[in-house]
Order: C-alpha cells, then sequence, then structure tokens
C-alpha cells in the first residue's frame, strides 16, 4: 500500500522512536512502583453530574498528579499519610482539599464551572506561554472544541470567521486548494508577500511549495496545511501585534499561526473512536441562460451586427438542436460529493510519562463526474517524559501524514458556465464521446486529462529541558520536517478530438523535497524580584532548508495505458532541476517583569540574518516592548465599578520583518535550458539582479481594551492597531522591454494596516443544566498607501494611489449604457477621444470594509447546539470582469452568459443595465471595443460581493447510558453538523467568498458522526 | 543592557552560517564569461529560447510572426473558434490580445538575452578572441533582427542596448528613422565580425554568420529605399555560388538546404518544425489553413503547387501551406527558414526596377520563374512601364515567399497596399490605424512613457 510506503530513513526514525517510547515506559513503570497509598476517585461536574474528563488531580508540593479518564475516575500512588491536593479543569473552579490516607471509600469530587476563571485559559506564543490574564499582545485562539465542530479538509477554513482581524478566503470549493489568510491586512504590495508564518509545535512551516506542476483547478499553489489533520490539533494561536510576534523577529510582520498538536494527559489508558459520514454540494448555482433565452441572444446578437449566422460563427445556430437543454452546473460540478472521516486515539499517562497516539483515514470525492477524490491517511504521536526529580523533561511529537489527491487537470467549473446551453449531448449511443464535428470541445474530454498529486509529509520535533537552578531553565528544541510531493498530469490520446489526428499521449512528473531543521537552544530564569516576578528567556535558533524539485515532460507514448510511467515514454525531457538551501539564525531574548499581578512590563528582542539577502544586508535588529495594567485590580476601581470583573488595558509597539522573497534573489547567475541547440545545452540569465534589496520592516502598534463584567458573564475586548510598513520587498513588475518581469526591490513606500477589532463573549445562561453562551467578532481594517515618492513614475503609477488602500482598480467611471446607441459609456476625463490610463478616475476599492462572526451555543445536559454566521462587507469583481465572453459571441465552450445580460439594450431609447448583443470580436466593432474596456477597467466590473453565511450549525447528543451499564462507560456522542449551510448575497457571480467567477464555489456540507469514548 | 552584550557575543563567531553557496542548477554570471564553452551555450541559450515554444515570435508556430502575420495579411485562414486567431485576421486586434503582448514579449527577451551575452563579454577579459567576436557579431545579429521585426510590426518601438533595467523600464519610443540606424549599424559590426562561411557548425546553417548579416541588409535597405545599396548585399549573397544555390522546389526547406543563409534548428524532442506542425494538415484544420485566395494565385504549371497541400474533410476542401512536409515525430529532417537565396533575388529585381536596370531585374526574376517552372518573362517584358514590373515582383514575392516570417504582410505594408489589397482579398472591414499592431496594453500600464498606436 502506497500510504504505507516508507523511506529506510523513515524507518529508522521509526524505530528510534518506538525503542525510545519502550525504554521510557518500562523506565516509568519501575519508578511508579514503590508508592505505599493509594488515592482513588472521581470528577463529576456539577451541571449534571456527567464525569468530567481530563480534570488534573495534583498531590502539592509534589509531582505527583493525575488526569481523570473518560468515567472521570483517577488513581494516585503517594508515599506520605496525608496529603493535600488540587483537583482543577480548564473553566472550571479548582478544588483544594486535604485527606488523611488509607481513604476509607473513593473520593467523589463534584466542580463547578467558573466563568471567571476564563481567564486563566492559557495562551501561548510559542516561545513563552502566558494567561489571558496576564499576556501583553494580541493573540486570538481557537481550540480543538471549535475546530471538530467543523467538517472542514484544511483546518485554516476552520477559523473563518472566529477571530477578529484574520481574514481567511477558501479559494475553491475542492479539497486541497490553497486558502488565503491574511492577519490583520495587506502589508506587502507583492501578492504572495503576505503569507503569515506558520509554526506546528515549533517548527517553522514553508506555507506553500512549487513543485512545478499545479493544477489549474486551482488559483494557486497547493495549501501545505492539507497535510494536517484537523482533529489532531489541540489549538491555534495567531499572534498579531508586535508584543506577540517581535520575537519572531523577521518573519512575524504578517503575523504568526501557532499550531499545536493534541498531547497524552494523565489518567488511565483512553481510547477514542471518531466516525463521521458527510456530503457536500456546491453551495451556490449561477443564474445563466436557459436554451430559448440563449438562443433569443445569439439571433440577436447576429441581427444587430447585420450579419448572417455561418458554421464557422454559429454552430449552435445552424447545426446543434435548437431544442436541447443541459443544465451544464447540474451536469460538470452537480454531483455529491462524499467525505468520510475515521479516528482513533489511544492516550495514557501517569505523573511522569504520557503518549498520546492516533490514526486517522480521510477520504473525499468531488462534485465533478468521474472518479476523483481526496485521500489522506494520518499518524500523530506524542509523549512526554520527566524524570522521578522533574529535573529533566523530554517532550517528542511525530506527525505523519500522506495524502493523495487524484482530479482532473483543467478547470471544469467555469465552463459549467459558459457551455451553451443547447451544446450536444455528451456521449453517442455508441458510448463514445460526441464531439459533433468539432464544434466544440467535449467537456467530458477533460476528465481524462488528469492531475495527481501525493504528498508525505513528517513533521518531527523534540523538546528536552533540564532545571539547572532554582529559577533557571535550559531548554532545547529541534525539529526536523520533510515534504515529499510529486505531481503528474497526464494528456491521454482519448482526451484530444480524434479530428486533431494526435496519435500520442504525454505526461508531465514533478518531484518535490523540502526538508527542513530547526534548533534552538534557550534559556530561562524566573526569580522574585522586589515586589514582582522577573522572567527573562535568552536563545538562538538556527534553520536550514533545503529544496530539490524536478519536472520531466514525457511524450510520445504508444499507450495512454502506460502514462503514468515515465519510462513507456518515447522521449523525456528534464524540464527542471534545482535545488535551493535556505539558511537563518536569530538571536532572542524576553524580559517580562509581573508587578503583583497589576502591572505587567514584557520586552522582547532579535536579531536576525537570512540567507535571502545579498552581502551585508543579511541582518536586521527587531524589538518590541508591551504593558498591561490589570486595573480591575486597583482599590477604586472595585469601589467604583463593583461590576467589573475584569479590566486590563494593554500597550504594545515595535517592529517585526519580513523575508518572503525566493531564495538566491540578489545573485546574479544563468541557469540552463531545458532543450540544446545542435546538441550543446543552452545557458539564459536568471534573473535583473539587485544586490541591494534588504528586510522590509512593519512598526505595529496595538491598544486593547480588555473588560470582563458581571462575574465575566460578558466578556469585552476592543483591540486598535495601527501599522506602518516600510522597506517594502517586492518583485518591482517590470515592462517586458527589460527582458523580465520584475525585480526584487525595496520600494521606498509606507503602506498602513490600521483598525478597529471587537470581541464580545456572552454567557446569557449559566446554570447547571442549562448554559447559553455566544460570540460576536467585529474587524474594521483600514488600508493605506501612505506615501510612496516617484509612484507617477513608477510601473505601479496606474495601479496604486497615494493615501488610498493598496486594493483599489482605477477604472473609467462608468455613465451608463447609452440610449442611443446601445454600447457602454465611461466618461472621457481629458476629452481626448480614447481611453487610456488619464481616464481611469473612478476608484474601485475591492477589499473587505468590515467582516466578523457571530455565533451561539446552547448545551442542555447531554445536548449542545451550535451555531455561526460569517459576515463580510466588500465589493468585488463581478461576471463582467472574468470568465465570460461578450454577451451575444461564439467561443469554443465559452458563450453562455449569466442571466444578468437580459437586461440589455434592444432599441433606441432602452435604459439598461448591459450593453447591446454583439457577436463579433473585432476592436472595428464599438459593442466589443466597449465589452473589452469595461472588462478591463469598467467600474460596472465591479460590484457588491458582501455576504452572510451560515457558516457552520452543529448539534451533538451525549447518549446516556442506564445506570448500571458495565464498566461505567460513557455514553456516545452523536453529532450532526452543516458547513457553509446558507449563504445571503447580492454578488452578480459565482460565489462572493472568493469574488472571482471562474472557481468552485465552497462547498455545502452535511456530516453526521459519532463519537465513543472507551 | 545585556541584550547587546550578548548579542555581540553569540554572534560574532559565525558570521558566514547565512551565507549559501550558488545553486548547483546555477552558474554566476562572471563564471559563465570565463571560458569559451560557457559563453558558447549562453549564446546557444538565445537560439534555444526563439525556438522553445510554438508561442514565441521566431518559432514559426502558433504565435509566430509567420502565422500572426500570415492572418493579418491574406495568406491565412483562421479556422480557430478561438476569438485570437479571428482577431488577426479580421485586422480587428485589441490592445488586450495576448498572443500580440507575447510577439512583442518575447522579441524584447530576445534583445534582452543578446545584450546580457554583449555585456558579458565586454567585462571579460578570458574568451578567447575568434570565440568572442563570433559570440559578439551574433548577439548584434540577433539583436538587429528582433528590432527589424518589432519596427515592422509596431512602428516606432523602444530601442534597448544595454540589460539595464533602470533606463529600460521607462524608455520611450524611438522614431524608426533611429531604431534602423542602429539595427544597421549593429549589422555592420556583426558582418566584420562574423564569418561568412558555415565551418562553425560543420556546414549546419543554424548560426547567423556575415551572409546572413548581409542578407538581413538587402531587404532593409529594399525596405528604406536605399535601391542601390540593397542590390549590392543582394549580389554579396547571389555571387557566392559556392555557398548557396536556388535547389529545386521539393529540397529547398530540408536542413542545411543549398538555398538556405540561415535556419534554425528545432528543439523540441518530438517535432520537427512549428510550421510543419500548425500548417500541415491531416483532419479538418482546427487553427489555421491557407487562404484560398492565395491557392488560386498560382497557375497550373507552377511547381510551387507542391508547397500546397489539399485536404478534403466535412465536405469541405481545405488547403494549407506545405512547404514543410513533416507534421510531428522525429527525426528532424527539416529546420526552420528564415533567410534564404531566392529573396535576395526578388529583393535585388525589384531594386534593379527602381533604378531603371530591367533587363538585369528580369534576368533575377526570371531566375525564380525558372525554378518554379515558369516559363520565363521574354523580352516584351522589359517594355513594361515601372509599375507593370514592380507588380511582377510582388506577385513572385507573394507566391515565393508565402508564409514565412510575415512576408506578404511587410510587402502590403510598405507598398502602401494593405488596405485596398486586403478589403479585396477577404472582405475586411479595413481601418488604416491597423497596420500596426498595437503596443500591448500591459506594457503602458507598466512604462507610462509608452504611447499607444492611433486606433487602439
Amino acid at each position: 500500500m502506497k500510504l504505507f510506503y516508507c523511506s529506510p530513513g523513515r524507518r529508522l526514525l521509526y524505530l528510534v522512536c518506538t525503542v525510545f517510547i519502550y525504554l521510557m515506559l518500562i523506565n516509568s513503570l519501575k519508578a511508579g512502583a514503590q508508592p505505599s497509598f493509594i488515592i482513588q476517585g472521581k470528577v463529576l461536574t456539577a451541571m449534571d453530574e456527567m464525569p468530567l474528563v481530563g480534570a488534573n488531580i495534583q498531590l502539592k508540593h509534589t509531582a505527583l498528579g493525575a488526569t481523570t479518564d473518560s468515567q472521570g475516575a483517577f488513581v494516585i500512588k503517594a508515599s506520605q499519610s496525608t496529603v493535600e491536593l488540587t483537583v482543577s479543569f480548564i473553566g472550571y473552579r479548582s478544588l483544594d482539599t486535604t485527606v488523611t490516607l488509607p481513604l476509607r471509600s473513593p473520593l467523589i469530587f463534584v466542580l463547578s464551572q467558573d466563568l471567571s476563571l476564563l481567564q486563566e485559559v492559557k495562551v501561548s506564543t510559542g516561545y513563552w506561554e502566558s494567561t489571558r490574564q496576564l499576556n501583553t499582545g494580541a493573540i486570538s485562539k481557537i481550540a480543538a472544541e471549535t475546530i471538530q465542530k467543523q467538517p472542514v479538509t484544511n483546518v485554516l477554513e476552520a477559523l473563518s470567521g472566529r477571530m477578529p482581524g484574520v481574514s481567511i478566503q477558501q479559494t475553491s470549493g475542492l479539497a486541497g486548494a490553497p486558502i488565503n489568510i491574511s492577519i490583520r491586512g495587506q502589508n506587502s504590495l507583492r501578492a504572495d508577500g503576505n503569507n503569515p508564518l506558520y509554526v506546528i509545535d515549533g517548527i517553522p512551516f514553508s506555507a506553500s511549495i512549487a513543485a512545478g506542476l499545479a493544477g489549474e483547478l486551482y488559483s494557486g499553489n497547493i495549501s501545505p496545511l492539507n497535510s494536517l489533520n484537523p482533529s489532531d490539533i489541540e489549538s491555534i494561536e495567531i499572534l498579531k501585534d508586535a508584543d506577540a510576534t517581535a520575537i519572531y523577529g523577521s518573519r512575524g510582520a504578517n503575523g504568526v499561526v501557532l499550531i499545536t498538536t493534541k498531547k497524552g494527559r494523565q489518567g488511565k489508558t483512553k481510547l477514542e473512536v471518531n466516525f463521521s459520514q458527510g456530503a457536500g454540494r456546491i453551495s451556490r448555482k449561477m443564474k445563466v441562460l436557459n436554451t430559448p433565452q440563449y438562443l433569443q441572444m445569439r439571433r440577436e446578437a447576429f441581427a444587430n451586427d447585420g450579419v448572417e449566422p455561418t458554421l464557422n460563427n454559429a454552430p449552435d445556430l445552424l447545426s446543434w438542436d435548437p431544442n436541447r437543454y443541459t443544465d451544464w452546473q447540474k451536469e460538470l460540478v452537480g454531483n455529491t460529493s462524499s467525505s468520510t472521516n475515521a479516528q482513533a486515539q489511544l492516550s495514557a499517562g501517569n505523573e511522569r510519562t504520557h503518549f498520546i497516539l492516533s490514526g486517522s483515514l480521510h477520504r473525499e470525492t468531488t462534485v465533478f463526474p468521474g472518479n476523483f477524490a481526496y485521500l489522506r491517511g494520518a499518524g500523530h504521536l506524542q509523549l512526554r517524559h520527566a524524570t522521578k526529580d522533574q529535573r529533566l523533561k523530554v517532550n517528542v511529537s511525530v506527525n505523519y501524514v500522506a495524502d493523495k489527491n487524484n482530479l482532473m487537470r483543467q478547470n471544469l467549473a467555469s465552463q459549467a458556465l459558459t457551455i451553451a446551453p443547447n451544446a450536444p449531448q455528451i456521449y453517442l449511443p455508441s458510448g463514445e464521446l460526441n464531439w459533433a464535428a468539432s464544434s466544440w470541445q467535449n467537456p467530458m474530454s477533460y476528465l481524462r486529462q488528469t492531475y495527481k498529486a501525493v504528498n508525505d509529509n513528517l513533521l518531527t520535533s523534540m523538546t528536552v529541558s533540564y532545571h539547572l537552578l532554582s529559577g533557571l531553565d535550559f531548554k532545547v528544541s529541534g525539529g526536523f520536517t520533510t515534504l515529499n510531493t510529486s505531481q503528474q498530469t497526464s494528456s491521454p490520446v482519448s482526451y484530444f478530438n480524434p479530428a486533431y489526428g494526435v496519435k500520442n499521449g504525454e505526461a508531465s512528473f514533478a518531484t518535490a523535497l523540502v526538508k527542513t531543521w530547526i534548533a534552538e537552544p534557550q534559556l530561562q530564569y524566573e526569580k522574585a524580584l522586589g515586589p514582582g516576578t522577573l522572567s527573562v528567556l535568552a536563545g538562538m535558533t538556527f534553520q536550514q532548508n533545503k529544496l530539490r524539485n524536478q519536472t520531466l515532460y514525457a511524450t510520445g507514448y504508444s499507450s495512454d495505458a502506460m502514462l503514468g510511467t515515465s519510462s513507456a515514454a518515447a522521449s523525456v525531457l528534464v524540464t527542471a532541476d534545482n535545488q535551493s538551501e535556505y539558511r537563518y539564525r536569530g538571536i532572542y531574548s524576553r524580559l517580562n517583569y509581573n508587578l503583583k499581578d497589576k502591572y505587567l512590563l514584557n520586552l522582547t528582542a532579535r536579531r536576525d540574518g537570512s540567507s535571502r539577502f545579498g552581502p551585508n544586508r543579511q541582518y536586521a535588529n527587531f524589538a518590541a516592548a508591551g504593558l498591561g495594567w490589570l486595573f480591575y485590580q486597583e482599590n477604586f476601581m472595585k469601589e467604583a465599578v463593583p461590576f467589573l470583573s475584569f479590566g486590563k488595558i494593554r500597550v504594545s509597539y515595535g517592529s517585526s520583518g519580513s523575508d518572503q522573497i525566493p531564495d538566491y534573489g540578489f545573485l546574479d547567475t544563468y541557469s540552463s535550458t531545458a532543450y540544446s541547440y545542435n546538441g550543446q545545452k543552452g545557458l539564459y540569465p536568471t534573473r535583473l539582479v539587485n544586490a541591494d534589496f534588504s528586510w522590509e520592516k512593519s512598526r505595529k502598534l496595538d491598544i486593547a481594551l480588555e473588560t470582563g463584567l458581571f462575574q465575566d458573564r460578558f466578556r469585552l475586548t476592543a483591540d486598535w492597531f495601527n501599522n506602518v510598513s516600510t522597506g517594502q520587498l517586492v518583485g518591482y513588475p517590470l515592462p517586458s522591454v527589460t527582458g523580465q518581469s520584475q525585480i526584487q526591490y525595496n520600494l521606498p513606500a509606507r503602506v498602513r494596516n490600521s483598525g478597529w477589532e471587537f470581541e464580545l463573549n456572552t454567557q446569557y445562561l449559566r446554570k447547571t443544566s442549562v448554559q447559553w453562551s455566544g460570540t460576536i467578532n467585529l474587524t474594521i481594517p483600514k488600508n493605506k498607501l501612505i506615501d510612496y515618492p516617484g509612484l507617477a513614475g513608477s510601473s505601479y503609477a496606474n495601479t496604486y494611489a497615494i493615501k488610498e488602500p493598496l486594493s483599489i482598480r482605477k477604472t473609467y467611471e462608468y455613465v451608463g449604457v447609452d440610449p442611443a446607441s446601445g454600447t457602454y459609456r465611461f466618461k472621457d476625463a481629458d476629452n481626448s477621444g480614447t481611453f487610456n490610463a488619464i481616464d481611469r478616475t473612478a476608484i474601485v476599492f475591492t477589499g473587505q470594509r468590515f467582516f466578523g462572526g457571530l455565533g451561539n451555543t446552547v448545551r442542555y445536559r447531554g445536548v449542545e447546539l451550535d451555531f455561526f454566521l460569517q459576515f463580510v462587507r466588500q465589493t468585488g469583481a463581478n461576471y463582467r470582469r472574468d470568465v465570460f465572453g461578450m454577451p451575444g459571441a461564439w467561443g469554443l465552450n465559452n458563450s453562455n452568459q449569466p442571466a444578468e445580460v437580459l437586461d440589455r439594450w434592444q432599441k433606441t431609447g432602452d435604459l439598461t443595465s448591459n450593453q447591446k448583443f454583439s457577436q463579433n470580436y473585432a476592436i472595428s466593432n464599438p459593442v466589443y471595443k466597449q465589452f473589452t474596456e469595461a472588462r478591463s477597467y469598467g467600474e460596472n466590473s465591479y460590484s457588491d460581493a458582501s455576504f452572510i453565511r451560515l457558516k457552520n450549525v452543529s448539534i451533538s447528543w451525549r447518549v446516556p447510558l442506564r445506570a448500571g451499564a458495565k464498566g461505567g462507560l460513557a455514553g456516545p456522542r452523536i453529532f450532526i453538523q452543516a458547513q457553509n449551510a446558507l449563504t445571503f448575497t447580492r454578488y452578480k457571480g459565482w460565489d462572493p467568498e472568493q469574488a472571482s467567477v471562474g472557481y468552485l464555489p465552497p462547498l455545502r456540507v452535511l456530516s453526521a458522526g459519532i463519537n465513543q469514548v472507551f | 543592557m545585556y541584550v547587546p552584550a550578548a548579542i555581540a557575543l553569540l554572534l560574532g563567531g559565525c558570521r558566514d552560517w547565512v551565507e549559501v553557496p550558488v545553486p548547483v542548477s546555477q552558474l554566476s554570471s562572471s563564471s559563465v564569461y570565463q571560458d569559451d564553452a560557457t559563453a558558447s551555450a549562453a549564446m546557444a541559450g538565445v537560439y534555444i529560447q526563439m525556438m522553445s515554444s510554438a508561442s514565441y515570435f521566431a518559432s514559426g508556430g502558433a504565435g509566430s510572426v509567420t502565422v500572426l502575420s500570415g492572418l493579418s495579411a491574406d495568406e491565412l485562414e483562421s479556422q480557430a473558434t478561438a476569438t485570437s486567431g479571428v482577431t488577426f485576421y479580421n485586422n480587428a486586434l485589441d490592445r488586450f490580445n495576448t498572443d500580440n503582448a507575447r510577439l512583442w514579449q518575447q522579441a524584447y527577451k530576445t534583445i534582452y538575452y543578446a545584450n546580457s551575452v554583449l555585456e558579458g563579454l565586454q567585462k571579460s577579459q578570458n574568451v578567447s578572441q575568434p570565440v568572442r567576436g563570433r559570440l559578439a557579431g551574433e548577439a548584434l545579429f540577433l539583436r538587429a533582427f528582433c528590432h527589424f521585426y518589432l519596427v515592422n510590426l509596431y512602428g516606432d518601438v523602444p530601442l534597448v542596448r544595454s540589460t539595464d533595467y533602470k533606463q529600460n523600464q521607462s524608455v520611450a519610443r524611438a522614431p524608426s528613422d533611429s531604431v534602423y540606424a542602429q539595427i544597421l549599424s549593429d549589422l555592420t559590426v556583426a558582418k566584420t565580425a562574423l564569418a561568412s562561411d558555415y565551418s562553425i557548425d560543420q556546414g549546419q546553417r543554424i548560426r547567423p554568420n556575415a551572409r546572413a548579416a548581409a542578407a538581413l541588409m538587402a531587404r532593409i535597405y529594399l525596405y528604406r529605399k536605399d535601391w542601390l545599396k540593397a542590390a549590392d548585399q543582394a549580389s554579396e549573397l547571389i555571387g557566392a555560388v559556392s555557398e548557396f544555390r536556388l535547389t529545386a522546389v521539393d529540397s529547398v526547406f530540408l536542413k542545411n538546404s543549398r538555398e538556405a543563409i540561415w535556419q534554425l534548428m528545432p528543439v523540441s524532442p518530438v517535432l520537427n518544425t512549428y510550421e510543419g506542425n500548425i500548417f500541415v494538415l491531416n483532419a479538418a484544420p482546427t487553427s489555421v489553413s491557407l487562404h484560398r485566395e492565395l491557392a488560386k494565385q498560382f497557375l497550373s504549371t507552377d511547381l510551387r503547387n507542391r508547397w500546397i497541400g489539399r485536404i478534403n474533410a466535412q465536405n469541405q476542401l481545405f488547403f494549407f501551406p506545405y512547404k514543410y512536409k513533416i507534421r510531428t515525430g522525429v527525426p528532424v529532417q527539416e529546420y526552420s527558414m528564415v533567410l534564404r537565396l531566392a529573396e535576395q533575388y526578388l529583393i535585388r529585381a525589384e531594386a534593379y526596377v527602381h533604378l531603371g536596370q530591367n533587363q538585369s531585374a528580369v534576368q533575377d526574376l526570371n531566375q525564380i520563374r525558372l525554378r518554379a517552372g515558369l516559363e520565363p518573362l521574354g523580352p516584351e517584358a522589359l517594355q513594361l512601364n515601372k509599375q507593370a514590373l514592380l507588380d511582377s515582383v510582388y506577385q513572385q514575392r507573394r507566391l515565393e515567399l508565402f508564409c514565412e516570417w510575415g512576408h506578404r504582410w511587410f510587402d502590403l505594408k510598405r507598398t502602401g497596399n494593405a488596405g485596398p489589397k486586403l478589403t479585396e482579398s477577404k472582405s475586411v472591414r479595413w481601418q488604416e490605424s491597423a497596420v500596426l499592431y498595437p503596443i500591448p496594453d500591459s506594457e503602458i500600464q507598466l512604462n507610462s512613457a509608452l504611447v499607444q498606436n492611433p486606433g487602439y
């Protein structure tokens, strides 16, 4: 089985891990064999007296402790006869008690939920941990329970709308498609320079890899984050401001996405199994013309032009059946996809060793006809061990994911919108594809052109820490990841129209191997200093990434059956074979002073070096300061505002940077050509060179107010941020007269991202039997190009404007459809009679004006109901901008139009939104001329793309088992989840989230499943 | 306070950790020009680039001058339902047309590569003298060659003589006179620097040499109406009888044809020429076919009828250019012809007419007619007026050079006949502004110094 294939190196690694685990288990069992007393008991919730799974029971002043199992039970072995116990669980009020041993009967602890303790929730920046209360940075967190409510393939989808300041955009409804994420706006002018840094269990993860053969189905590369099983994730934290990101120095400018995988807990061996089955369909259909409307459009176009249809320009009118009707959206993207998810998770732990081991399988088919599917198998192992004196702690985590994506090569989604509704039947009675005398490209032929991507992803990390002296700890964390991708596309003979006479199929192969290692030694020191506590951290980072990719182009296959191997090709050409290396190092430090849990100071600094910059440009410094004032602790506040249960003001200011540019950008080199000339391989200049580009810097200011009212029944957080990025590192676009399309360059521009973020969490009801909570978040982002000396003379002159956002489009001001001539009219600003850049005076803002989400959760005994709405206010490109040809004109598989075009000019005096139909693609035809102008620069090609989406609804029910059921087994949890359930929008296109027309809308997925803990 | 101290301490040691070596798949520019072999490889890279895709301007394929200008003139009919070919055929290009943008891009890309070779050679002392001279000559030739096509397709165009992007990114269009002056100056230097034989590639005519420079100069002088110089340059080639002769009709386009002055060698592993690949039909055409009007122009006795293929498909008769016979597959037997002797006869014939030397003109014209199996023009031809004689030269140019590098399109334009002839042969709605292709919109967006051609 391919899924479980592993290389010798990987096998060795497994072997080492296995031996390691074995030794540790043996060791811990031995160590645990001495105590003489047994403390046994159960922890229950006050609400419904259900077992509380995963609660902590800790023996004070010792390292001994346990975690409750699936029945809420725990066992601890102690050596003293009197022990002080602390029973705790996140979100519940802790219990402290003293017990005398031996016990007469098992202990029963009942914990009640304490919402004021929500401030105790831990937040991490990757380098240190803090609590919501004591943290000085802007960090949003989403936990496993929110992720698990959503049937998503890529975990980033689960964040959509849930975090203020974080904008998530799914680029296609296909499994495995890339997800665009932007944290606090677009900092860089470079479209690909706004990726955040992803850190998985402490290891930076490359967010995009270009293996060379991206299928056209995706608007970009495949997201490597697909290679993470969402249910292996414990939490995701998004670090936004300088206080949290400056420690990431050069890579923190666009924010940091911190992904933490699940860890084992203390307690008995616990097995959890989860199975769910889902079905998906496209969430929205676009209304396009039906056959009578379509034929009327075509005839009207010919009549308008005064031209007689011929077989060449009107096979749809002359040779196709005028009575046929096919709903191509139903035919090509109308299937129901099925997704299956199965997972088993085993965990156990005593006071010194914990582990979790899980395996999962995910399979998802597509909405396309044909046998396409995405398959993912994942294994996750996490292991912690501490010596008896708790001085030495070791933590190992291994994630292995293999996935396989089988798709077709070309985008069938856009054709589903544009193929004429009276196009011929797909298959001839004989079962062969119908080519209808070459009058179309049979869309089913595209299914034969396949695309396959296979990824193997191994992520390992290990942390060893040692307690040196009181307050002083030494820690080394290290990680190693490999990502092995192979992609393949093939064009069999059967794909081609037989009339073309193609005799041989062809195939392309691409492989990429990325290896990354990182090592981070650090020292931590904590000491009471004066009235407060001082913590200091200092460390270093070394990182190396190596990439090798190769693409082959194989031609001359004599049989379609052998397209999977390059050895059956008559000719194989190596079109690329590249190796690159990235090296990075940094030194960082943090100094934190906490004065009486009331005044907080957090200073961070980092110096970074990156191999992506030329000599003498490699190093840069970054630093930040964060301040916190827990004003609710002040006596005067307690008196003045007695209902205030929490209050904090935090302020941070600092810098972080970005080195998101290609490797070797400063090197003046030649590369080898794929072909040869008279037996000689050629060389060509790789790039235009600017050796002097250096770091891009972003200065971030964040001011926030965090409050809790009425015992934290209402928790409101408001952030105001103002980030200014300078020294913009861009692939500066060049006219092709220069020979290349861009050059690496630091722009003298300053870009500001500022805005407001609000988050309100409410506990409407928090009785023991019924709980109802809600969350609302809202982000109002503002983006502005503050200044750019020389903009007018630069190649950005027609793209950007000072004091305007980066996401503007300069367009011709739309006047309307001329009632006399029936064509679009735009304002000719300089009255020159021609349209050029000077006339593009109407500025359309295509970014988001505000966005956010609203969710509610109701729990009643074992039943939980949850829904989440996402809302976005934005303007986007509509159907006039993309995909569709000129209304009325003929194109190969591209002549149908959205229903909106029916509101068109027909006779003098008509006032309409669309110009008249025409079928002549000639610049001398004023209708075509205005069509191209509108499509490229027309103000009317943009319109409202706001939407409200019922992103998620989920219901779960824990089936109560009759008392006395065997072994005290907790009942199974049954759940039903719906993703992208409903969308409300006035968008004139397919899906407003992408605000572009040609890609598959996100799927509406309905999923049901069962979860059982043994 | 301890922070800067610690930084200084820890980073002092290994400063070069973040300095990575040049990757194995790349070679630093300075080392490329350290020896003859790699410097030659950089030059080979230019030819490979020109031939590496059917959509590039010099390829002969779908995006080449040959095909696109063939459509703009009355040599090819567009059979594609795709819209781009149709707009070339209808002389109805718009400034967003991607084929047009690629023509421009690839011509300038070739110029950029040629300039990199020139600058690399200038900076280095280590390339041996003969190789240095030859490579510089070839690079200058290619720079002139690309500028020639640009100036003929677009009118005034930016003149690019270095790889300095700071200067080139805002370069304005130079008057065509100064573009031509630069072309001629480049060709003159190239001609002296290059050898006049083909020994470099063991007789293969796959790199421009001094002869190719002369051939292009002859054409330019003709276009510039400098009749004497045009005749002079053409005579150089016609006189080199040991190198060149008019071969039999069937062997003109074979590799290393004796008629060839410069051919580009196919680089694709699965094809002969891109011309053969797009033109030769074995079923109903899906992109282009030969214009019916052109097919009618050949007398039945004309041997060049062998350059026209015929196919019956979908109850219609289609014609196709059949100069290249091989549609697909290897081994390579045909190279893509860029410059050949027949054109030189026709250049000289035209120049002689203008110089009043009708007898010489008719003699040259007869060389072409004889090879095509036609009757030579008799003494009565000498009595024809100038225009009639010119018309018979133009007609032979049309028949001889069809579907090769846009000859017909350029001839119609330079003789001022594009409008009248094209409205007649293909009933398009002609606008005089169509003689120049539009400057691609993307270029103007990135370089505000560029001004669009009228009519777009």
